[in-house]
């Protein structure tokens, strides 16, 4: 029974993500024409391979959670 | 002090694991594009499991009631950044070059651009989202603190 609920939950969870994923499809078809440059924004450089990148990236979602918050508190 | 549940234990740990792998996810350059993937990859592992331990207030919101703003806007919110996460994994698998390369032969290449624009609504959807359950995180937080400093 447990395991069922689990099943469920789980079919649930990956049935909404797929249609999500379905309209991102319809996204991705429509810019087509204008997107075809292959991406290099992600192409990893081992000189820039160091903690700051991380560090700042930790930093940068803190940053929005405690302004967010703070936003959050005065409209909400 | 009470003892702290289990599951309290490792949804808060589950959580923090998250929340590194959200921020190693957008520094490709310090993790490299093998990693990038794999975490990528493990990352829906780790949304499921995140939902799954959350599920009594998915369940418990889809109930009829009348909803204060600040609960329709978290809802709407955690939907954003379910979806937004779900995009760029799909995406993300779609453009693989190591971990399963046979998709992104064949896929169509604007992919990249919309598992970029993806990623950047993760990282700012993923700070409200922590901003939305600041309270929670933090009286869990010093909880399970607290009963680490005890034990030591």
């Amino acid at each position: 029974m447990k395991f069922t609920s689990l099943a469920v939950r789980i079919s649930l969870i990956l049935l909404t993500a797929s249609l999500f994923v379905a309209v991102a499809g319809i996204w991705a078809e429509s810019i087509r024409p204008i997107e075809t440059a292959v991406n290099t924004r992600r192409s990893p450089d081992p000189q820039l391979r160091s903690w700051s990148t991380f560090v700042r990236q930790c930093g940068i979602v803190v940053l929005i959670a405690v302004v967010g918050r703070k936003v959050l508190r005065i409209r909400l | 002090m009470p003892p702290i549940p289990l599951r309290l234990q490792v949804r808060s740990w589950l959580d923090v694991t998250l929340f590194l792998s959200i921020c190693l996810l957008e520094t490709v350059p310090f993790t490299g594009l093998l990693l990038h993937e794999w975490l990528g990859i493990a990352l829906a592992a780790l949304v499921v499991t995140h939902l799954q331990l959350s599920w009594s207030w998915i369940s418990g919101f889809s109930r009829f009631a009348v909803r204060s703003p600040r609960s329709l806007v978290n809802y709407f919110l955690n939907l954003g950044l379910f979806a937004s996460v779900s995009v760029a994994i799909a995406s993300g698998i779609l453009v693989s070059q190591h971990v399963i390369p046979a998709f992104s032969r064949s896929s169509n290449p604007a992919w990249h651009s919309v598992h970029d624009s993806v990623s950047n609504a993760v990282v700012i959807l993923a700070g409200l989202h922590l901003a939305m359950n600041w309270d929670w995180i933090a009286a869990t937080s010093r909880r399970v603190l607290n009963l680490r400093a005890g034990r030591a």
